[in-house]
Formats: C-alpha cells, structure tokens, sequence
C-alpha cells in the first residue's frame, strides 16, 4: 500500500492511526503521457507541462497546443508512471542529438566501406600481378622465345655416353658470312676435349652431344 | 692443338656442321632433350641464375629430376638447363644479343685433318 503511494506525501495521522492522504507532492519531472492526448508524451518540468513533446522517440517543440490542464491536474489523475525509460530517454541527452550523431557516423562509414572495397580490390589485384605465373605459362614462353630467336650463346658441361662433353658457342641461327662461311660455322672450341672432337665423327650427324637425353 | 681456336668447316659439311649450328642445337635441345611440360610441377621457385632473376621450374617427382630456369622479366628466356642424369648443364645467355661474327685472323684458325 505505502509502496503504491510513494508519490504521496503523508502529511498527518490520524489518533486512529489511518493515514491520511493529502495533496500529491510535487510530480517528478519526466515525460508523461500527454494529456492533450495529441503527442505520445509531454515532459513536465517538475512545476508544469513544457513544450516539449515526443513522438515515436522523437522530441519536437509544440507550444501552441499546450493542453489546457493545470499543472496540478495531471498529477491528480495519478501520479502517472514514467514513460518507458528507452522512449522517456530521448528526452534531453538522447533524443534526436544522439540519432541525428548516429546518423551523422553512418554518412561517414558508407564512403568509408565504399574506399576500403577499393583499397583491397587494388591490393588483391597487385599481388594477384606479382604472383610467379605457372609452369605452363613460363614453359611455352621461353618455347616460343627460343624457336623465334636469332642468336643466342650456349655454353655448358655434361657427360653424354661416358664422355665428358664442353659445349661454347654462340652466333645466329643462319646469317652466312660474306666468305661463303655459316657464321654458325665458327663455333669457337674451348673444349678441354680434343678440339676436333666432333669432327672426328663423320657419320654422326648430330653433331656434339647435347643435354640430357630421353 | 685447337683449342681456343677457330675450326673452318667447309660449307654444307653436314657431319661437321650440324652439330656446331646454334640453330640446330637449339631445335635439338628443344625437341628431345628438354623435359617436357607434362612432367613439370605447375609451381615454379623464384630464383637467380648469375644475378638475373629467374624462374625454376622442376621436374615432377619420379622425373630425372632436370631443372630449367628461365628469365623473370616477362620473356622467359631460357637460362639454365640442369640435369643430374647427364651430370652438367648448359647456360644459355646473350638471347638475340650475340654480337656478329666475322672471320677471325688466320692465326685463330685451325685447321681439321682430312678437311
């Protein structure tokens, strides 16, 4: 009972010893249920109804539509029970302010999505340009590059039927010299080998021995 | 005898010449003693073959285990074959760089018995 009453202030006791309730005291300022019955809430001042009303958690300013009540009066129906604390909250510190901040950040974080997308599309696109291609790729390249080339310089050591085999030449594919020589012809021996080597083998039409051999 | 030294081969010389023709050593290499795609591992190591940055690609396991390099400045010039089955390797440099050759003087030449 006393809880129920706890806006009331107990003014006087009878010899009974019934309390007696008198005059509400002051109602707490906070947002009530607008008497106007025009708004979701209006806050009282602790001494009167303001201005400020709330609708749907936003708070706007109608002074032209105070409601005819009295302070008092409102209170008299009952000391009302505040508005439900998230909706009663927006009422100063966190009413339209702190929507209006949130807003505020959103504007900021969708450009700021929008670059960081880009920045890892750039970056996933340069290590995707740096990274080494295949074996395949590389494979038909350098084929390719080889039966297109002019002239080129190979020089090596490897062991071809037991023998030991040193191969330095360089020079064109095919340019002849002006004096009837192949160029490719003046392949230059620094063979530890017997220089004539190659030659001393008439029938073999292949020439030096080359690398390894399937 | 004739080493460090030039060796005149007639022209049209096929036992003596094929062999010495970039061109045919090359088309050589290529067509029977290179290690073919197929038996290569997709991934290749990145590597250096006398400084140049280059790429290794390596012979499947169960291969002879032959290891090619190759230049890794977009071209993938040859640069190196390897091969532990015939114990050395070929370095392959100056891709369409090789300076013209001209007659060397007569005392660089030397001279093939029988020729």
């Amino acid at each position: 009972m006393i809880g129920t009453l706890r806006n009331w202030r107990v003014v006087m006791a009878e010899p009974s010893g019934r309390f007696m309730m008198t005059t509400p005291t002051m109602t707490p300022a906070g947002w009530y249920p607008d008497p106007s019955q025009r708004h979701d809430y209006r806050y009282w001042d602790g001494t009167g109804w303001s201005s400020q009303v709330s609708d749907g958690g936003l708070t706007t300013a109608d002074p032209e539509l105070r409601p005819a009540t009295t302070p008092a009066a409102a209170p008299t129906v009952g000391p009302l029970a505040p508005p439900d604390p998230d909706l009663a909250a927006p009422a100063e510190p966190r009413s339209a302010a702190p929507a209006a901040a949130r807003a505020a950040r959103w504007k900021w974080a969708v450009p700021l999505v929008a670059i960081i997308a880009v920045i890892a599309v750039i970056a996933g696109l340069m290590i995707w340009s740096t990274r080494a291609p295949t074996a395949t790729t590389l494979y038909q390249q350098m084929r390719k590059n080889a039966a297109a080339a002019k002239s080129v310089h190979i020089k090596g050591a490897f062991t071809d039927a037991g023998q030991k085999l040193q191969i330095d030449i360089a020079g064109d594919r095919g340019a002849r010299t002006p004096g009837g020589l192949s160029t490719t012809a003046l392949a230059r021996s620094r063979s530890s080998l017997p220089a004539a080597r190659p030659m001393s083998r008439p029938t073999r039409r292949s020439g030096p021995r080359t690398p390894p051999r399937r | 005898m004739a080493a460090g030294k030039y060796l005149v081969v007639p022209t049209g010389s096929a036992a003596g010449t094929a062999g010495f023709e970039v061109g045919t050593l090359l088309d050589q290499i290529f067509a029977q003693d290179m290690t073919t795609l197929q038996s290569l591992n997709t991934k290749v190591a990145k590597t250096e073959v006398n400084g140049i940055p280059a790429y290794l690609m390596t012979d499947r396991i169960g291969s002879d285990g032959s290891k090619i390099y190759v230049s890794a400045d977009g071209r993938a010039h040859l640069l190196r074959l390897e091969s532990p089955k015939a114990q050395g390797s070929l370095d392959f440099t100056q891709w369409d760089a090789v300076p013209p050759v001209s007659a060397p003087p007569a005392d660089q030449l030397a001279k093939i018995p029988g020729m």
